[in-house]
């Protein structure tokens, strides 16, 4: 609709042109609105002219904006701030106005999904640990909803087990030294120092002593018989530990002892020295219709050795039901 | 008298369980593909006349490889032939083509194989019953020429319930990709019996191809439990304690025939063999050890009574070496017949040993730490050189045989390291000296004290400080080769062993005047390397040169068809040996393993 002003006057005509009303911008507004600083900003322009005049609309505005349409614009924020956008309406009889408006884009506050747990070693069916696991924990990315791309984490115990000295390093490692719960969390803030904070429960065991599980020969033969003069060799083919089985794990392998009760000796000598899973019995020590106890005992990182059993007895087993001592009786013939 | 025993039933058609030993476990767990052997009859015949109105009765033979190929020149092959249907009287074997090359031996239903150049064999057996015969023939077996190398891959499984098991390839034919695969094993019970009861034993495998052994005791009642392999076993029998009227037994099993029921190997009487031990001045020796060994087992020991008599058992006639061991804290040395064997023979003469009226000497000292101090908990081991005569031996009314002879002590120092005056044979003797248990930078250390010569009081048995043992791992190039050393001590009741690294040299403190195994693993795409020294008074040197590596890897599976983790493989080249080291071993993961063999061996 066009609007003219026009005076007619008798006896000839009196033409005055109408008053020209210049075009109006009302609001420059985002079409949704704005949580994150990482995505298009899409904007809306209302604006009229009263003279129902075409208009034209031009914007100042301090980067690259894009016309999506004849009211629509966007623009892609460079961060979280303030964004200064002037419209200008222009009619076609070059009558114009113009608006200025701050788009404030914010930045979003991080949200934390999930925390992955890593380990160097298997957890039990409830989730629990072996001691002197090492963890790697990191934010899950998947389930991690910010809007830049970079973030700090600061990795601490909001509480440990009595007695750990565990801390985190860089890489966001510990090593669970005690048994018991760590309680984990980790604050992860954006470069415009927004934060969010996610924790979890680590619960590590107590340190499973070692126990023998394989030998050769049979450590449960009741006797053997090995001949004067020759070298047999007694070993441990496999040992079950949490940390140390053998053959060895990431943590590396059970350490071992050997002792040796000779005919001569009261009881078990430990031989300085022996670490390894074998021991060659040496026959040329002994003489026809000899007896001797050989065992073997084995420990893992802690360096305990077996206890509470008596020394005569042949296995010191575990309530597992497998040993942490086995031995050997051998008669030499 | 030789005694090849059988124990349980001999299968027919169970041919060819041991021969191959090729990749694919087939010759794996209890014989399946081969088999038809539960309904053995071992020989009997029952049931097979048909009650007159039939067929003739005939009989079948099958001749079964107990030997495992492949086979390089010159080699032992070993058959033995199962019989069913009638009651086998006589087997003759025969070899073709006969030549000068070949020769076979044979002992009823086993036969040997002797071939000295490559070749291609058929053996066959005649089997004379009461009524009529059969034959049967085997091959080709294939003799490779000399100079191909068997390897044997020994594979350990780390538990218990799996018998350990070797394979059989040629050298050259070792390379990646193996497939080792183990069976399910043979359940075996044993309860051997002797003097119409069940005799408390320990019992033996051997696997003569592996040198692999089973090892089992039983009290008598029930029998031993053994996991065992179908292959051909020698089975000793010792009953411990000894028994009056049984020896030691030797017999020959194949274990494919021990899966069935509790099998009763009868252990034998024996030849009995008396004697009666005396001091020099004609006392009787009561408590003396007395124990005859001939090539292939020992006797029983017999324990001298207060009349100085003694009974042992032998299981058959042979010549066998002799040993006196005195009572515990007896200052008189061990009489062996080491060198001078005796024929022992059913009946025996009584055999009579005297005691030569050996001169003693006092011994006392102080062990002291290199630091001056006292060693309290010390042990010292003395152990005599050969001595030519400690006594004689009179078997029957021959002339006597002079008799040699060891004596070993080993005594505790007590406080302050003091070893307090003890009674010896007047010898020569070599003295090792171990440190107490956790006294750091002390050697085992080593000496001579020669107590000929009278009485060595308040001697000092001064410990010494470890020596340096350094030296680097080296291509053939010269360049430095990274890896593990390991240096195992030999000569001493202990072996001490000592991972390091060598990327840049290798070192370890070790003891004075030892012998060392020195075991160099590179960690590059080298093999292993072994090497012997021994270490003087000061610190030694050694480079160790390894060789190219070829790699040879595979797979190891269990009896459900699993991969075997932590099983210990080991690959040995040639013929087995009693205390033979590996070329290399390694440790599966997931079942696999990898090991490097020297490059260019055959």
């Amino acid at each position: 609709v066009q609007y003219a002003a026009l005076a007619v006057f008798a006896a000839g005509c009196v033409y005055t042109d109408g008053i020209n009303q210049k075009p109006i911008v009302r609001d420059i507004a985002p079409i949704e609105t704005l949580t994150r600083w990482d995505g298009r900003v899409y904007l809306h322009v209302d604006a009229f002219d009263p003279d129902g005049d075409p208009f034209t609309i031009n914007f100042t505005f301090a980067g690259s904006l894009q016309r999506d349409g004849d009211r629509d614009i966007s623009f892609v924020p460079t961060g979280p701030g303030d964004y200064m956008i002037t419209a200008i309406a222009t009619d076609d009889q070059g009558a114009s106005s113009s608006l200025e408006r701050r788009i404030v884009v914010p930045d979003m506050t991080p949200q934390i999904g999930a925390l992955i747990v890593q380990a160097d070693a298997s957890a039990t069916a409830d989730l629990h640990y072996p001691i002197e696991t090492t963890f790697t924990l990191a934010i899950d990315d998947q389930q991690y909803f910010d809007d830049d791309k970079t973030r700090s984490e600061d990795w601490h115990f909001i509480s440990q087990p009595a007695g750990s000295s565990a801390t985190f390093d860089a890489l966001h490692r510990f090593r669970a030294d005690v048994s018991g719960n760590y309680h984990v969390e980790v604050t992860a803030t954006d470069p415009y120092m927004h934060s969010a904070s996610k924790d979890t429960m680590i619960v590590v065991n107590p340190d499973r002593p070692p126990c023998i599980v394989g030998t050769q020969p049979m450590a449960t033969t009741e006797l053997l018989v090995f001949d004067v003069g020759t070298r047999n060799q007694l070993a441990v083919t496999a040992v079950d530990d949490d940390l140390n089985p053998f053959p060895a794990g990431p943590h590396g392998a059970a350490i071992f002892r050997w002792l040796v009760k000779s005919p001569t000796d009261p009881s078990f000598v430990v031989l300085d020295g022996y670490t390894q899973p074998s021991y060659a019995v040496d026959g040329t020590s002994y003489a026809v219709g000899d007896r001797v106890e050989v065992r073997v005992e084995v420990s893992d990182v802690t360096g305990i050795w077996p206890s509470g059993c008596g020394s005569a007895q042949r296995e010191c087993p575990y309530m597992s039901g497998c040993a942490g001592w086995l031995t050997w009786e051998i008669e030499f013939r | 008298m030789k005694r090849a025993l059988l124990i349980g039933l001999l299968a027919v058609g169970c041919a060819d369980f041991g021969a191959s030993g090729t990749d694919g476990g087939n010759v794996d767990g209890n014989g399946s593909g081969g088999s038809g052997g539960t309904g053995g009859t071992g020989g009997s015949g029952g049931g097979v006349d048909g009650g007159g109105d039939g067929p003739p009765p005939r009989c079948t033979v099958a001749i079964t490889e107990t030997s495992m190929d492949p086979y390089v020149a010159p080699t032992l092959v070993t058959f033995l032939a199962a019989v069913t249907g009638d009651t086998a009287l006589q087997y003759a074997w025969s070899v073709t083509p006969q030549d000068s090359t070949t020769t076979i031996s044979s002992s009823a239903e086993r036969a040997t194989l002797r071939a000295s150049a490559a070749g291609s064999y058929f053996v066959t057996v005649h089997v004379t019953t009461s009524r009529g015969g059969c034959d049967a023939t085997h091959g080709p077996i294939t003799i490779l020429a000399p100079g191909s190398t068997v390897a044997r891959i020994r594979i350990t499984p780390p538990t218990s319930d799996v018998p350990r098991r070797e394979w059989r390839k040629l050298v050259s034919e070792l390379g990646p990709g193996g497939f080792y695969a183990f069976g399910a094993g043979i359940n075996a019970v044993i309860q051997p019996i002797g003097a119409n009861q069940p005799i408390a034993s320990y019992l033996r495998l051997t696997d003569p191809t592996s040198c692999l052994t089973t090892e089992a005791y039983t009290s008598g009642t029930p029998g031993a439990s053994m996991s065992v392999l179908p292959v051909d076993y020698r089975l000793l029998i010792i009953p411990v304690p000894d028994h009056p009227d049984l020896a030691p037994t030797l017999a020959q099993v194949l274990g494919i025939d021990l899966g069935a029921g509790t099998n009763h190997p009868e252990i034998h009487a024996g030849i009995a063999v008396a004697g009666q031990v005396f001091l020099s001045n004609g006392t009787p020796f009561a408590g003396a050890r007395v124990e005859l060994r001939s090539a292939t087992l020992p006797s029983s020991i017999g324990t001298a009574a207060s009349d100085g008599s003694v009974q042992v058992r032998l299981d058959d006639a042979a010549t066998a070496d002799i040993t006196v061991v005195p009572p515990d804290g007896v200052a008189l040395p061990v009489a062996q017949s080491s060198g001078l064997p005796i024929l022992v023979a059913d009946p025996m003469p009584l055999v009579t040993f005297t005691y030569d009226a050996i001169p003693t000497a006092q011994l006392s000292g102080v062990v002291s730490l290199p630091d001056g101090s006292g060693a309290s908990g010390a042990r010292v081991y003395l152990a005599t050189r050969p001595m030519a005569r400690v006594g004689q031996l009179v078997i029957g009314s021959t002339a006597p045989l002079p008799i040699g002879g060891t004596f070993q002590r080993e005594i505790s120092a007590g406080t302050g390291g003091v070893v307090a005056a003890t009674t010896l044979p007047a010898a020569v003797y070599d003295v090792l000296i171990e440190p107490p248990a956790g006294v750091p930078n002390t050697a085992r250390t080593r000496m001579t004290i020669d107590l000929t010569q009278g009485d060595r009081l308040a001697l000092p048995l001064n410990l010494t400080a470890p020596v340096n043992l350094t030296g680097h791992i080296r291509a053939a190039d010269g360049t430095a080769v990274g890896g593990d050393v390991r240096v195992v001590e030999r000569g001493a009741s202990m072996v001490v062993v000592h991972p390091d690294t060598a990327q840049n040299g290798f070192g370890f403190g070790v003891d004075p005047s030892a012998t060392y195994d020195i075991i160099a693993t590179p960690s590059d795409t080298y093999a292993p390397v072994r090497a012997q020294l021994t270490v003087g008074v000061g610190d030694a040197s050694i480079d160790l040169t390894v060789p190219h590596g070829r790699m040879v890897s595979g797979m190891v599976t269990g009896p459900t068809g699993a991969p075997m983790n932590g099983a210990l493989v080991e690959i040995f080249f040639g013929s087995c040996a009693a205390d033979e080291q590996p070329v290399a071993s390694g440790v599966t993961s997931n079942g696999q393993f990898l090991l490097l063999i020297p490059d260019g061996t055959q």
